[in-house]
């Protein structure tokens, strides 16, 4: 019975320490193997991945690339066409000039004006008023726009030597011409203390919309030509249905003034 | 100063602290009450000041005593009432409307006007009501924007009585909002006055 059991317990160990060592040699080889194939697998996926979004941002430069140069060639040539029309406009100011000149009249450009600064505001409630502080010596004379470069303020009603005393848009004594820049209607705007400012009488069918543009007419030489007055905020029937009445938004905020520019009538 | 007699100087210095005091008013006016408003309509403090000044210090009529009511005819009552308008309150009304830099002088007419009619009200003694300040501003408020839009009605400015009510009405509303922050300092002015006059006159 020893004989079987001695020759089997060798071959049997032999074959344990077989699988033990194969099983020692896997776990030897694999481990490593195994890390590096991970490691490389994740290399290569964040290759791939990276030169995924290069590739992309690429594209998208050179879309934008591409884009920006239409633009520039659409702006070029808006451009271009825009210096010819000034140029066109420069030779047509010229040509205005020299014919003013040929017929006597003033040349428009130069106009005197006079920086002032608002000193006080009338506390009442009738006039809408205001007091500056630029009066007879420095040129200010009864009559005189004043303005900022947002729209038309109002106009100059008494002086004294060193202030005087500004109307304001607002005041309904105040009344302005103007004209709707779209469709080159003129009209008499006149104030209406804190409602917004009116236009009366404009013809039943005028193509007038909410938002049209107000400027000054300035024909008679004291208001400045094509000043902003204001814009369109209504239109409406008035009373009796015969005519128009359109309200209109002043552009300049008259309740909060500072500097303005004093424009003496012209000669 | 030794110049002048004692009751002169008192009366120069008197006239002085008024005017100054209405400087005050006048620039408070000018800085903080024009931010003061309702409905883009400012208080008016000059305008208060005279309407309270006028029913405090009142006329230097003496009030009328029953019998005498008695005796008199209606006439006689009317013209009575008429004069008994505050002198000072018209005096300080002009001082006011001369202040304004309005075109058309409105102004120069209806505070001396005011502060004489408000006067009226001193006689019956309704200054020492506090409670009847308020209404007696919120009135008298009315009544003087109501005198000025007939001013410049008559002068042929447009839409002055459909403005009437916009401007009256809150001015009126603020104007009795400030009236008791003018009204205590100056009534206790007017005892301080006459207690130092009567003292003055006993001694």
């Amino acid at each position: 019975m020893t004989g079987p059991n001695q020759g089997r317990t060798p071959a049997h160990h032999e074959a344990t320490a077989e699988f033990l060592f194969l099983l020692v040699l896997i776990w030897m080889v694999a481990g490593p193997v195994s890390g590096a194939v991970l490691g490389a697998q994740t290399w290569i996926t964040s290759v791939f991945a990276k030169g995924a979004i290069e590739v992309e941002s690429t594209k998208n430069l050179a879309k934008q690339a591409l884009q920006a140069s239409d633009r520039i060639k659409v702006l070029e040539t808006k451009l271009a066409k825009s210096e010819l029309e000034l140029a066109r406009y420069r030779q047509q100011s010229r040509d205005t000039n020299k014919l003013r000149a040929l017929l006597g009249l003033r040349e428009k450009s130069d106009r005197k004006s006079i920086a002032a600064e608002v000193i006080a505001r009338n506390p009442d409630n009738w006039f809408k008023q205001v007091v500056i502080d630029k009066g007879t010596v420095d040129g200010v004379r009864k009559g005189s726009a004043v303005i900022t470069s947002d729209g038309v303020v109002g106009q100059v009603v008494s002086t004294t030597n060193e202030a005087s005393v500004v109307r304001l848009l607002t005041d309904p004594d105040q009344k302005i011409g103007v004209v709707i820049q779209r469709i080159g209607l003129t009209g008499l705007l006149s104030g209406s203390y804190q409602n917004p400012a009116k236009i009366d009488y404009v013809p039943v069918g005028t193509n007038v919309d909410a938002g049209d543009k107000i400027l000054c007419l300035g024909k008679g030489g004291t208001f400045p030509e094509h000043h902003p007055v204001g814009t369109v905020s209504q239109v409406r029937r008035d009373n009796n249905g015969a005519a128009l009445q359109i309200e209109v938004k002043l552009s300049e905020n008259c309740y909060d003034l500072s500097q303005v520019l004093v424009l003496p009538p012209l000669e | 100063m030794a110049l002048m007699p004692a009751r002169t100087q008192k009366r120069l210095y008197e006239i002085g602290s008024t005017g100054l005091i209405l400087c005050f008013a006048w620039l408070l006016q000018l800085t903080l009450l024009s931010v003061l408003s309702l409905k883009d309509v400012v208080a008016s403090l000059p305008l208060t000041f005279t309407i309270i000044w006028g029913s405090i210090f009142g006329s230097p009529l003496q009030a009328p005593r029953p019998d005498e009511l008695r005796l008199s005819t209606l006439g006689q009552v009317i013209a009575r009432q008429a004069l008994s308008g505050s002198l000072s309150g018209a005096l300080v009304g002009a001082f006011f409307g001369a202040l304004y830099a309005s075109v058309l002088p409105i102004y120069p007419v209806c505070y001396p006007l005011i502060g004489w009619v408000t006067g009226y009200f001193c006689l019956q003694n309704f200054n020492q009501a506090t409670f009847l300040c308020l209404p007696l501003v919120f009135l008298s408020t009315i009544f003087s924007e109501s005198v000025m839009a007939l001013q410049l009605h008559l002068m042929g400015r447009p839409e002055v009585l459909q403005n009437l009510a916009q401007v009256a009405l809150p001015e009126a509303a603020l104007n009795s909002l400030i009236a008791p922050f003018i009204f205590f300092p100056m009534r206790g002015w007017y005892h301080f006055a006459t207690n130092a006059h009567e003292s003055n006159q006993s001694s």
